[in-house]
């Protein structure tokens, strides 16, 4: 049972919740604390490797890569950062999230799994090139969009492992309002047709969404709306941390009701 | 063996490496350029628009004084600038175009780097009466004013890309952001032999008529094939169009003029194949030029159709099998080229295209008189009078 099994077998059913941060973003120091500040809420992370022409993001993911970039982060300090958060928090699971390129030239599948991370998300390796990666005990998620067909979601389910992540919307992150009928059709089938919980992220923008979302999926993933926040007080660490901790704690109603 | 595989390899390059919201267009346009490529219908509506549309064949003429000058090898010029557009691209935009319309596609997007591919396609739109957006980084939109204006004369929306070093590879990023955005109407109507399968394989098949032509008249004019044939390299789609049709004439030397900007030696180059590490980027796995924490580095070069940090996987396999050989030429000897067939021969050529120029006016003198040398002279100069002038410390317009 990976770390990301056991988290979801913990919820017993309830919703999970998870937000993407940027490694490095706004500094290294403020990201490991953003980190500390978000496993309070969090059932697990996504950690943003930054990438030089990240193809799949929007202008604020976009922007907090370069940012970071620019701050020095690198996979060197990506691995650090999550062994610094392992040092207090052995529970909260960790996909680390990024490009291919990032992870082509170098033995760092093994580094990242030593490192304390449990999940690997490489948006640009279809799974007809999973092939290529080495043997590890890291659950590589897979993505399903509005544009995969039955057929292929079928060969998507075969061998999945941790969770399914469903792309709400066919677009870049941070851009489009996800439709949640239109999705809903697809996480329902995905649902009927796996064993391992289906989470939603792109287009999810607050709580009030992400309750609407979790009607019918095992989770929500949010990326840009926390970035934004993020962004939107650099100058002033106090009102971020306040602004942020104020978002999150709207989240921790996704099980109830509405 | 032919190249690509059924899964779009070259030998370990090429590939299809996107997100998995283009997968299944992707494999779309893979089923659909497999259908078309077959189709004798298909090709004669190219070959028509290839006949009275652009203008083909174009002309391989004999540099008479630049050999004369240079006291070496008998230079040829392959004259794709001579084309409708004034450059080789015209050639995968008419055929793209095509295939666009069979697929029920109306709106078009594209990257342009000098503007060549842009004006192509904004042209290729307006014969089709298709929706057009291109996208062009605003540093080239810059140094490329006159195409920029073309392109919206053209009727074609142009976007400047801001992002990163706001030339080329951003321009592609756009697009493909873009893409992944409009799934359901948009062609992406790429511009290089690059990106994923199919589009290395499709844009070297629909510029394979530039070498296909080249046998055709050198036979005519000489008898024989050429002993070398030249050809700038960005991504690539000139240089694999002239150079496809020669790959099994192996006493054919393949000669590819990379962008070397201020040396290779500085971080001021596009040199993907001296320079670069295998990787996979906007698509394929190639050479890039690239840290080693596999971030993209920003290139350089005077040329902004050569700016590009990766190269299309056919030439990445050319190289390393030997098949094909590559080197590049600084901007100051390209340049000097520039000049060179201006004066020489009454020809402008592209700032991409005086590369390979360069590279022969480098070589021919060291080679026997009887080595006949064809050279890709890939587009027309007008574009770049203003960089050129810039360089001159010549100022030709009012502010």
């Amino acid at each position: 049972m990976s770390r990301i099994d056991d988290m979801f077998k913990d919820l017993k059913g309830k919703k999970a919740f998870c937000v993407y941060l940027m490694s490095g973003y706004p500094d290294n120091e403020t990201c490991l604390e953003i980190m500390e500040l978000c496993s309070k809420y969090v059932d697990f992370f996504e950690l943003g490797m930054p990438f030089s022409d990240p193809s799949a993001d929007g202008p604020l993911i976009k922007t907090a890569g370069t940012i970071a970039l620019e701050k020095g982060a690198s996979t060197k300090s990506t691995l650090e950062l999550i062994k610094k958060f392992r040092k207090t928090n052995n529970k909260t699971p960790i996909v680390w999230m990024g490009y291919y390129n990032s992870i082509f030239n170098s033995n760092i599948i093994k580094e990242i799994e030593l490192s304390g991370a449990d999940g690997l998300l490489t948006v640009d390796l279809p799974i007809e090139e999973f092939k290529r990666l080495p043997k590890t005990n890291l659950d590589i998620i897979r993505l399903i969009t509005p544009t995969t067909d039955k057929s292929r979601i079928s060969e998507i389910l075969k061998g999945a492992s941790g969770f399914i992540y469903f792309v709400s919307i066919a677009g870049i992150t941070g851009t489009k309002e996800a439709q949640d009928l239109a999705i809903k059709n697809t996480v329902e089938y995905i649902k009927a047709n796996t064993t391992i919980p289906c989470m939603v992220g792109f287009g999810i923008r607050d709580a009030q969404k992400a309750k609407k979302i979790c009607k019918f999926s095992d989770g929500v993933i949010v990326g840009s709306a926390l970035i934004k926040i993020i962004s939107q007080n650099l100058n002033n660490k106090k009102e971020m941390f306040a602004k942020l901790e104020e978002f999150l704690a709207a989240f921790t109603q996704l099980n109830v009701e509405l | 063996m032919n190249y690509p595989d059924e899964y779009g390899y070259f030998k370990e390059f090429g590939g299809v490496f996107v997100a998995e919201t283009l997968i299944p267009l992707v494999k779309n346009l893979q089923n659909e350029w497999n259908k078309a490529k077959n189709d004798p219908e298909f090709w004669n509506k190219i070959n028509y628009y290839h006949k009275y549309y652009t203008g083909r064949p174009s002309p391989l003429y004999y540099a008479q004084r630049l050999s004369e000058y240079l006291g070496g090898a008998k230079i040829y010029l392959k004259r794709e600038d001579l084309n409708h557009t004034g450059a080789h691209k015209i050639n995968h935009c008419i055929g793209q175009i095509l295939l666009a319309q069979k697929m029920g596609k109306t709106r078009i997007i594209a990257e342009t780097g000098a503007g060549q591919h842009g004006v192509a396609t904004a042209t290729a739109c307006a014969l089709f009466g298709m929706k057009c957006i291109i996208y062009q980084g605003a540093i080239d939109i810059e140094r490329q004013k006159p195409n920029a204006f073309r392109m919206k004369l053209l009727g074609a929306e142009l976007h400047a890309v801001e992002d990163g070093s706001k030339t080329l590879k951003d321009a592609v990023t756009a697009a493909m952001q873009d893409w992944v955005s409009n799934v359901d109407d948009t062609y992406y109507l790429l511009g290089s032999v690059m990106g994923p399968h199919p589009y290395p394989e499709m844009i070297r098949t629909f510029q394979s008529v530039i070498g296909q032509e080249v046998k055709a008249q050198i036979q005519e004019l000489e008898g024989r094939l050429p002993d070398s044939i030249v050809a700038c390299v960005g991504g690539g789609s000139n240089a694999m169009g002239i150079f496809y049709p020669f790959i099994e004439d192996k006493e054919v030397s393949l000669i590819g003029v990379e962008a070397g900007g201020l040396g290779l030696d500085t971080k001021y180059h596009a040199a993907t194949l001296a320079k670069g590490k295998k990787g996979v980027f906007h698509g394929m796995l190639s050479y890039f030029i690239q840290n080693d924490d596999g971030q993209i580095i920003e290139p350089y070069s005077v040329s902004a159709g050569l700016d590009y940090p990766g190269i299309g996987p056919e030439h990445a396999m050319l190289r390393d099998s030997k098949r094909a050989e590559y080197t590049s030429i600084k901007d100051n000897e390209a340049l000097d080229a520039f000049h060179k067939l201006s004066t020489l021969e009454g020809i402008i050529p592209a700032l991409e295209s005086a590369h390979a120029i360069a590279w022969a006016i480098k070589k021919a003198p060291e080679l026997p008189k009887n080595h006949i040398m064809v050279v890709n002279v890939s587009g027309r100069g007008d574009k770049d009078i203003f960089t050129v002038a810039d360089k001159m410390g010549v100022k030709i317009c009012q502010e």
